[in-house]
């Protein structure tokens, strides 16, 4: 069970990183955030 | 700010039964109906109850209704017409897309896609013909919102906060959505889990306010609605009439489910700290690689734990338990300061209780049962790295070297030892003896082998007599200094060592006219607060030019390797490696120096990989190379 996990886990991983446009707009939103815990 | 929001939860936390039932009773005081689910099913049969067969809903964001899956329920059960009235939720619905963040549900779907996909999707399924501009979908959504609130039998919300003493929940937002599903329907339910109470209203305005700051960095949100009960008038003779023109029905669901019950009852209390604002998630190395892919339900390390009570072990497993660099920048934008890097050390030994480890982890457990270390290097090569050197035999301080200087990065190991030498420090070393500190173990979920571990390793130490243990390994260190028990040997890192030599006129440094910047290891840097030594030490070498990069200390990010990840998923790790390296290049770094030969591989790595022309240095072997 582990090792079909694991490799599922791998791919997943692989997708994700390949995504460049659905993880490019996560990013996108991220960096416009990335000042917000700047807390006053 | 933090420290006040974290006493609000944690007193409530502790005090639950008696806040509920204040809260109960204020609440039915002020004319809601309120029901206290034990568990998601009793939630939904409540609902049911409630809502009518075929009729129209409106909802506006809320995570809780989104964990007990309440809407399909009710379009499976009761065959509702159904409208998500946030506008990031709205596009999900139109494109058939998941939520992937708490504060900005479709953060994932580009401006492009939205034009192109959203008007094909409103004329095939709602008959509705609109230009393809951003500005005009946001205006058919405005209207729609109001023509379903306008028929919808109920509004379902969830609360940012409940306060107790007076009755009343607390509803934050920026759109306006959910005032309008809120308070136009005749019946607005609330479902919320029960650690959104507050002892009292000014808590709860406290709780919203670090959602707010937190969540989109503003000081309150632009609509904060604070709800105690039906719509009434009593304008003719003072007669009491329910519903005038808010809801003459409000039904507060609180869910005092197993899940949580159990979670609290196995020392998991922190995960209620949470205010859902997504800072967490949003500040992830893991999740800006690889987005909703890391949470099940709820985003991140804090998400996929709370997934062990709500789902099963297997899920969060499934869902990227494993991804997390246990890097701890989510404790530090947290406004609970919830510790999910200790949370998932003990969660994640309930997996490999049930087998279900990462099979890497599994076999750098077995190489550090058979070899002393986790590369599978035999015991004899542990030592290798001090070829040509004279170790002294005895000595007052044992400089602990750690597997990866030893097997990986030699030169780390060497450039310790000349800085010993050259500072007259009376150290020693354990040679071939050394062996691994557990740390790879006690990050992987294997608790009980990590115990054995620290039993050996704290007899082999204690024999040398020594007084004090230097450190090069950020890795190791952090495990000494924290999880060895009654230890009793003071560990002191490398980086505090030189401080105090370059403090004390010790060492003389030759010039380095280079531009250099510090990445703070998590190991040192967040888990324990070493930011000060390190750029102290850089700055007094000859002419360098000492820059940060623009996030360091707290804020500085992880290098990705830590927490089992370098060794499970190396992609992952050496695309969160990558963005370090271009945070250094940013600010015009030519030499990025670390403090732990882990974090150094791994930004090598990423170098090599990027093909950039950065020159990655530990802390020891910048000072070896200066040292006169």
């Amino acid at each position: 069970m582990a090792d079909s996990i694991y490799e599922n886990l791998k791919r997943i991983v692989e997708e994700r990183l390949a995504d460049k446009k659905h993880m490019g707009s996560i990013r996108l939103a991220l960096s416009n955030l990335s000042t917000r815990v700047r807390q006053p | 700010m933090q420290k006040r929001y974290r006493e609000i939860k944690q007193e409530v936390i502790d005090n639950l039964d008696t806040f509920l039932q204040q809260a109960k009773s204020r609440l039915e005081a002020n004319g809601c109906h309120v029901y206290i689910a034990y568990s998601v099913d009793d939630a939904l049969n409540y609902v049911n109850k409630i809502v009518s067969n075929g009729s129209t809903i409106v909802k506006s964001k809320s995570n809780t209704v989104k964990e007990i899956e309440l809407i399909d329920y009710l379009i499976k059960n009761k065959d509702i017409s159904f409208l998500d009235t946030d506008f990031g939720d709205w596009v999900n619905q139109m494109l058939e897309t998941e939520s992937v963040n708490p504060v900005a549900p479709a953060i994932h779907v580009t401006k492009k896609d939205v034009e192109e996909r959203v008007p094909k999707h409103l004329e095939e399924k709602y008959g509705i013909k609109v230009s393809p501009q951003l500005s005009e979908l946001v205006k058919v959504c405005r209207r729609m919102v109001r023509e379903y609130a306008l028929k919808a039998e109920a509004g379902i919300t969830g609360a940012n906060a409940i306060a107790a003493l007076e009755g009343a929940v607390l509803l934050v937002e920026n759109e306006g959505n959910q005032r309008i599903v809120s308070s136009i329907p005749d019946k607005h339910i609330i479902v919320a889990g029960v650690e959104k109470l507050t002892p009292n209203l000014d808590d709860a305005l406290h709780v919203a306010r670090c959602a707010s700051i937190f969540g989109v960095g503003r000081v309150f949100g632009n609509y904060d609605s604070i709800i105690e009960g039906p719509s009434f008038t009593l304008d003719v003779e003072w007669t009491f009439f329910r519903g005038i023109h808010g809801p003459s029905e409000v039904h507060v669901i609180i869910l005092y489910d197993e899940a949580r019950k159990k979670a609290i009852k196995e020392g998991f209390k922190e995960l209620f700290y949470c205010v859902n604002c997504g800072a967490c998630a949003d500040f992830c190395p893991v999740y800006e690689q690889i987005g909703e892919k890391f949470g099940y339900k709820y985003q991140g390390g804090r998400g996929l734990i709370f997934s062990v009570f709500h789902a099963s072990l297997s899920k969060a497993v499934e869902h990227g338990l494993f991804f997390c660099t246990t890097c701890g920048m989510c404790v530090e934008v947290c406004p609970g300061r919830i510790d999910t890097p200790t949370m998932m050390e003990k969660v994640r030994s309930k997996a490999v209780k049930e087998n279900l480890y990462m099979p890497p982890h599994k076999n750098f457990v077995e190489s550090v049962q058979k070899y002393g270390n986790p590369y599978k290097s035999p015991k004899k090569e542990r030592i290798s790295w001090a070829e040509g050197l004279k170790i002294p035999e005895k000595g007052s301080v044992l400089y602990w070297v750690g597997c990866t200087a030893s097997l990986r990065v030699p030169s780390v190991a060497r450039s310790t030892i000349k800085i010993l030498e050259k500072t007259g420090v009376d150290y020693t070393c354990l040679g071939e003896h050394e062996e691994c500190c557990g740390s790879v173990m006690k990050r992987t979920g294997f608790g009980e082998e990590f115990e054995k571990i620290v039993e050996e390793v704290t007899e082999t130490i204690r024999k040398t007599g020594c007084e004090k243990l230097v450190l090069s390994c950020a890795g190791c260190y952090r495990t000494f200094k924290k999880d060895y028990p009654g230890f009793g040997v003071e560990p002191i890192h490398i980086v505090e060592l030189l401080a105090e030599f370059v403090g004390s006129g010790k060492i003389k440094l030759r010039e380095f006219p280079k531009t250099v910047t510090y990445h703070d290891p998590c190991h040192i840097g967040r888990h324990i607060g070493l930011y000060k030594q390190p750029r102290e030490v850089i700055q007094v070498i000859p002419k360098v030019r000492f820059v940060e990069m623009d996030r360091n200390r707290e804020e500085a990010r992880c290098c990705g390797a830590g927490g089992g990840v370098r060794g499970a998923f190396q992609n992952l790790t050496l695309a969160i490696a990558s963005e370090r390296i271009n945070d250094a290049k940013e600010v015009g770094a030519e030499v990025l120096v670390t403090a732990c030969p882990f974090c150094l591989i791994n930004l090598r790595d990423a170098v090599q990989k990027t093909g950039s022309k950065l020159e990655v240095l530990d802390i020891t072997e910048l000072f070896a190379q200066l040292i006169v």
